[in-house]
């Protein structure tokens, strides 16, 4: 165990500094001037050339990305070409915004998809299973942007139950009222995965010779669902769930934008826009070593939620 | 009930769902203003009384007016900075604003002295404002040390001088009748005073921390949040008077869906829009909505390389200018909103400004004999261009193609680019046409700087190659008013008979405000003021 998780670990961060290289040449490579986009209408070449000294981007792209390398490892990961600050400030500022609503849409997807994954199965075939089945293709097929944008219509504008835009004061109850929305609209296709998944999972374990064995002993019908069935049920389940967090963290960057919310996705949004080079590679870099972490996190899980998973 | 059978069932729950969810999501937009029933409903996160929520679209580039790009910078500028003057809301000519009048040019024209207002505060403490804050300020823009962005700007400048507390000189190595727009607090800002002793202070890195000012609003470094939110609270010892509003709050929203609903929720008072289905669909049909249309000093416009064939000659420049259909464009990219230019890309508005009567019709007939004048047939004509990739200006040249392709020309299309990859091809001679727009102020000088030699690719953007008007431009720079008036309309004829530059479009700029805001005033070119504005009762 202990070296096959040194071993993911070190896949891992050759993982990571390929995506560091792979994200610096791409955003150098595509055409574009970051200094003209900064310029805009306003371009002059002696402004230009002040800028690109600035940005260290009159130097050859080898010794940009040795610099970029050397600084890296030592913590600093540049500067925005637009604010001036340290990209790392910012985007640790950000992550907070974004990792409450991974962790709310999460919730939300958990105490909506596995209860209704659940009747589905035990009510296989019946109106409920077809129509709980319809509302997760639904809630699937619906681009979670465009979720949003009817969200905010109607519980906004129409009923006037939420905010529209900005992730609210310090107080805790204006916060959750700012994280509602965002969250059913980015949790709600992992919700109708879950419950897919749930439904699955149950109805093959509701098949298993241990439940007929617990059912023949004349165990009460919840206890055989709810204590041996459910918690088999839930290992395929809660290994997805490790990997929607970082799909979740993917999904804030348009859900973010729809609301006007303050966070990761966001950020990184408003910085490609504004070719800001440098805070673009380092969010991805950072999205990268979440979907990285979460990975290993969840190989390494598996031995843990089954015992009969060995890792040679 | 087979399994099979079951399966179809929820798939078309699910697809009467999905369905259902699009045709509630694409109901069609009111067409009234209805104020609501239940008056609760609108005043959820109604802003404090006296805060004034003004969202932008743009991050904004640094806070020092050295170093400062992009238009984000000039709304949050024209709060927390003062300028010599200010633009006026209504005419955008200069105003005397720190300044206690218009300059008082020396005999040669060459030196302008102000008398600036006594009593003037800077923010956070640093004391009085001064002459030599003045000179300081402006000195940046020309020391070669500071590499200020904008030292083209000042081209003009010798040096800045504090003759006493109160009086700058500034010393000119030529006469400029433009050159007040400079002093003038406006985008991006270059017009903008900092504290020479609270810039010895704090240093740069210390003045974009905590940016010192001395406009009507103090910068609330405490609540700003980078690409987020700026909060300005009023300036009780501005020099004109503490304002009427107490703080503005600026978030930064770029979604145009989502600053309309924003307003619609009462959660943003006010914002510029460039969206003009958006405007379409909530101004005065979606209650609290409301807005104001103004003219913006700008041009959209087709430079056409002059050093290629055919186009170095003038009949085939005007042969293409006449296949374009301009009030096409208007209607199908602008809604209708906007002006068409006369032949020269002047906007009408300017100073210094006049009309000379010349426009081009949409002629194709007219645009078939030029070709064949210059000897070329026009089902022959070759010729690519580039523009913008934005929405707007992919349809914009979609129009323009649809235009060429109509009037029977060989192989003629702007294709439109992702903005860096445009910024990169702008500049090559292997563009026939490069369709580009410029936002620039009621001074001429700025517009008529795109045609002049010193502009011309790498150096500038000069992108028709075209040098012919130097002298006229060079001229025209005089301080005499009459006299400018004269050489401008010189220019304007000498435009219009070589048409190096296609003029299409001036653009209409959008306001939406709530009916909290009062006060919003329009002129060619808005120019926030926070003084203009009052919350409604």
């Amino acid at each position: 165990m202990k070296t096959y998780a040194v071993k993911r670990l070190l896949q891992g961060f050759i993982t990571v500094i390929g995506a560091m290289t792979v994200v610096f040449l791409m955003v150098r490579l595509v055409p574009g001037d970051p200094v003209a986009t900064l310029l805009g209408d306003y371009y002059t070449e002696e402004a230009a050339q002040v800028l690109r000294s600035e940005f260290g981007l009159h130097q050859p792209i080898y010794v940009q990305y040795f610099n970029y390398l050397t600084d890296a490892f030592q913590g600093d990961f540049g500067y925005s070409f637009v604010t001036g600050r340290p990209v790392y400030n910012t985007l640790v500022e950000a992550f907070p915004f974004t990792m409450e609503l991974a962790i709310a849409s999460l919730v939300f997807a958990l105490t909506i998809g596995v209860p209704v994954g659940v009747m589905a199965a035990l009510n296989r075939n019946s109106w409920i299973d077809m129509l709980s089945m319809a509302f997760a293709i639904a809630f699937i097929s619906i681009p979670g942007f465009y979720l949003g944008v009817l969200l905010l219509q109607y519980f906004s504008l129409g009923l006037g139950w939420f905010p529209v835009t900005g992730v609210g004061g310090p107080e805790l109850a204006d916060r959750l009222r700012h994280l509602v929305l965002p969250a059913i609209a980015l949790g709600a296709p992992t919700a109708a995965i879950s419950a897919r998944m749930t439904r699955s999972s149950v109805v093959e374990v509701m098949g298993e010779d241990y439940i007929r064995t617990a059912r023949s002993k004349g165990i009460h019908e919840r206890i055989v669902v709810f204590k041996h069935a459910l918690r088999n049920a839930m290992i395929p389940v809660v290994a997805i769930i490790g990997l929607s967090v970082a799909v979740r963290f993917g999904g804030s960057v348009v859900i973010e934008t729809v609301f006007a919310r303050r966070g990761v996705g966001y950020l990184l949004i408003q910085s490609i826009y504004d070719r800001d080079f440098v805070q673009v590679q380092f969010g991805i870099l950072f999205y990268a070593c979440v979907l990285v972490l979460v990975n290993i996190i969840c190989d390494l899980s598996y031995a843990g939620l089954d015992p009969r998973i060995r890792y040679n | 009930m087979s399994r099979f059978t079951s399966r179809k069932i929820a798939l078309l729950l699910a697809s009467v769902l999905v369905l259902g969810f699009a045709a509630f999501g694409c109901g069609p937009p009111e067409e009234e203003v209805e104020e609501p029933e239940d008056p609760d409903v609108d005043e959820v996160d109604e802003p404090d009384e006296d805060t004034i929520i003004y969202a932008v679209g743009e991050a904004v580039c640094g806070w020092l007016p050295e170093q400062t790009t992009g238009s984000g910078f000039s709304a949050p500028a024209r709060l927390f900075l003062e300028g010599l003057y200010r633009l006026d809301v209504e005419t955008a000519e200069p105003v005397p604003s720190l300044a206690k009048d218009m300059p008082e040019y020396s005999d040669d024209g060459t030196v302008l002295t102000i008398e600036i207002h006594e009593g003037a505060k800077w923010h956070h403490g640093y004391g009085e404002v001064t002459a030599e804050d003045v000179a300081f300020s402006f000195n940046r823009h020309v020391d070669p040390d500071v590499d200020s962005v904008h030292q083209a700007q000042f081209w003009a400048l010798e040096e800045a001088v504090a003759v006493d507390d109160y009086t700058v000189e500034f010393h000119l190595s030529e006469p400029f009748g433009g050159f007040i727009y400079n002093l003038t607090l406006m985008h991006p800002g270059w017009g903008g005073i900092i504290s020479k002793e609270a810039f010895e202070d704090l240093g740069v890195e210390g003045l974009e921390e905590k940016p010192v000012g001395a406009g009507p609003y103090v910068f609330n470094t405490d609540e700003y949040i980078p690409r987020e939110a700026l909060v300005f609270d009023a300036h009780e010892d501005y020099f004109k008077g503490a304002p009427d509003i107490d703080r503005v709050e600026m978030p930064q929203i770029e979604d145009s869906s989502t600053l309309a609903m924003a307003m619609e929720a009462r959660e943003i008072d006010m914002t510029l829009l460039r969206d003009v289905p958006i405007w379409e669909e909530y101004t005065g049909r979606v209650y609290p909505i409301d807005g104001h249309t103004y003219d913006e000093i700008h041009i959209t416009k087709m430079d056409i390389t002059t050093i290629n064939e055919p186009w170095d000659d003038p009949r085939a420049r005007w042969a293409i200018a006449h296949t374009i259909d301009r009030e096409a464009i208007r209607q199908i990219v602008y809604e209708g909103y906007g002006l068409i230019p006369d032949a020269n890309i002047l906007h009408p508005d300017m100073m210094h400004v006049e009309d000379i009567g010349v426009d081009i019709e949409h002629d194709v007939d007219r645009a078939h004999e030029l070709f064949a004048e210059v000897g070329v047939e026009a089902g022959d004509v070759e010729a690519t261009g580039c523009t913008y990739g934005s929405a707007e200006y992919r349809n914009f040249a979609e129009v323009m193609n649809t235009s060429f392709a109509e009037a029977g020309l060989g192989d003629v299309e702007i294709e439109p680019l992702e903005r860096g990859a445009f910024h990169d091809q702008r500049g090559s001679v292997e563009n026939d046409f490069v369709v580009i727009a410029h936002p620039r102020w009621p001074d001429p000088d700025p517009f008529l700087s795109l045609v002049h030699g010193d502009a011309i690719p790498p150096d500038g953007i000069n992108f028709c190659w075209w040098d012919e008007a130097d002298d006229l431009i060079d001229k025209s720079r005089v301080t005499d008013g009459d006299e400018r008036t004269e050489i401008v309309t010189e220019i304007q004829h000498l435009l219009s008979e070589e048409m190096p530059q296609v003029p299409l479009y001036h653009r209409q700029g959008f306001v939406m405000v709530t009916d909290r805001v009062g006060g919003v005033k329009m002129g060619p070119g808005w120019h926030f003021d926070p003084y203009q504005l009052y919350i409604e009762e």
